[in-house]
């Protein structure tokens, strides 16, 4: 547990050392999320909300993806997996930290989201906070386990950009990110029920209107327990894998 | 033009070691294009100002601004691979070499607008296949002015793109500045939807942000969709864009430069 909290306080400090990107943090996903927010109000004002809802948990995936999934490559170009894999830490501790990290950027860039969304589209975010922090931690928990999944790709895989911006943006259409699921093609229908995202999504949708999404909750949390043990073995397979044929530096 | 050739062919050996990284990238417009239009798709109000609305043309309309955007974006990224030749210690060794930085700065770019060039060319035609969009006829004037629009709208990306790789070498954590610039700008450039729609403090950014002018002037020639200006006052205003950005953008450039050689490139 110790090496958990020893590499948050790295993946901490690097915000520390680069203010910048917090600032990005803070305002680069309104820019690219109020692009979708705007058509919807170019069509029907009533959808502002339910797009927006759809693109800001759509965003939390994004963030595993690339923070956690993705990021563990961070270190591979930084030359340092070699040295973090000689002490006692495991590539499960790195990514876990990675996991806490994100699960705090995604709450600070949901709350930046919602203020600028507000301020700047009109958006009002009338919703019970309690029910959708419960909703936000259950979500990150299922999706933080699917990066871990991916994670243990890019390890065996190293060029995975292409594999994690297809699964991502595919992911979010068939999810409903942008417009519910029940317009998707009914052959594809039934991909969208295996995705974590679609139960994400449709439960912020059920806060927005005031409902308690009770069915979801518990699809995501089921979801988090299966990909977290799926996740956990394939990323020990493939620290395995890094140490037997010595291809940490490859990239 | 040496150096040129050269450093096109690397961004080409780049592509070619990297193949799945780049195979990726020819999605990106159909990233764009397809959540737009299922938003369209469940509202199914037009609100675009293009006639005869429907699918299609709604899919054309974000196919439109999606492409332009691409290619503006592929100019600006060079200040990226600037940024990755710091992060990998070779751009000392590549600043110190005789070659002339205009010829270095074409040479990465004329590899990435080429790349974008053939993805363009690929998500057309996967749109094409599922029927979202198609082409309308294109009369020799329409045609000669989508040139004008594409060809000024590199060029003043050009000058952008001077203004980033000279910001790229004065701060250590520019990509959050171009990732902001490069994010903030489909939004302001109504890549998606007419600018009208925006808050008046950012629809004032945005009538002040040139490619707005671009991707407008592309849609009402090829869509006849209504444009913010005129469309000859457009193509005007695109035309001295295109020869006055790059001529500031250079001297931003030189003038980073200049201070980056006494004060050094290495903190980041």
């Amino acid at each position: 547990m110790r090496a958990v909290f020893s590499l948050l306080y790295k993946e901490l400090s690097y915000h520390r050392v680069y203010p910048l990107d917090l600032i990005s943090l803070a305002i680069s996903p309104f820019f690219i999320v109020a692009p979708f927010v705007f058509v919807a109000k170019a069509q029907n004002e009533n959808l502002q909300l339910a797009v927006a809802l759809g693109l800001i948990v759509w965003y939390w995936l994004s963030m595993f993806f690339w923070g956690v999934g993705y990021g563990v490559r961070d270190e591979i170009e930084e030359g340092i997996i070699e040295s973090l894999l000689a002490t006692p830490a495991s590539i499960r501790n790195l990514l876990a930290a990675k996991a806490i990290d994100t699960l705090l950027i995604n709450l600070y860039i949901t709350a930046a989201l919602m203020i600028l969304l507000w301020l700047l589209a009109g958006i009002p975010f009338h919703l019970d906070w309690a029910k959708f922090l419960l909703l936000f931690i259950v979500s990150n928990f299922a999706l933080a386990s699917l990066s871990f999944v991916y994670a243990a790709f890019v390890l065996v895989a190293r060029q995975a950009s292409f594999a994690g911006n297809l699964f991502q943006e595919a992911v979010g259409i068939l999810s409903g990110m942008t417009a519910p699921v029940s317009i998707l093609p009914k052959a594809v229908r039934w991909l969208s029920m295996l995705i974590p995202l679609t139960y994400a999504i449709e439960g912020a949708r059920k806060v927005a209107v005031g409902q308690f999404p009770y069915r979801e909750m518990a699809i995501l949390f089921v979801f988090g327990v299966v990909l977290l043990l799926l996740g956990v073995f394939f990323v020990q397979k493939a620290e395995g894998y890094l140490r037997l044929t010595g291809t940490t530096g490859e990239y | 033009m040496r150096a040129f050739i050269s450093l096109t062919l690397a961004v080409f050996r780049n592509l070619s070691r990297y193949r799945s990284e780049y195979a990726g990238s020819f999605l990106g417009p159909v990233f764009w294009v397809i959540p737009a239009w299922l938003i369209v798709r469940y509202a199914t109000i037009d609100a675009f100002g293009v006639n005869a609305f429907s699918f299609t043309a709604a899919a054309m309309y974000f196919f439109i601004g999606a492409i332009y955007w691409n290619y503006v974006e592929g100019i600006w990224s060079i200040a990226l691979g600037l940024r990755e030749n710091m992060r990998l210690g070779t751009l000392e060794s590549l600043w110190a070499s005789p070659a002339p930085r205009l010829s270095m700065i074409m040479g990465w770019s004329t590899g990435r607008l080429l790349g974008t060039t053939l993805h363009s060319l690929l998500a057309f035609g996967l749109l094409s296949a599922l029927s979202m969009i198609h082409l309308r006829d294109l009369s020799l004037a329409n045609a000669m002015a989508v040139v004008v629009v594409i060809v000024f709208s590199v060029l003043a990306s050009y000058g952008f793109g001077f203004v980033l790789v000279g910001l790229t070498l004065k701060f250590k954590d520019a990509e959050s500045i171009i990732s902001m610039l490069g994010n903030a700008a489909p939004l302001l450039g109504g890549i998606l939807f007419p600018i009208k729609y925006l808050p008046a403090p950012l629809r004032l950014i945005a009538y002040s942000f040139p490619f707005t002018y671009g991707v407008d002037a592309l849609r009402g020639t090829l869509l006849g969709s209504q444009t913010i200006l005129p469309l000859p006052t457009e193509l005007g205003l695109i035309i001295t864009m295109g020869l006055l950005f790059p001529v500031f953008g250079w001297i931003f450039f030189s003038w980073i430069e200049g201070k980056a050689r006494k004060e050094g490139i290495g903190a980041f």
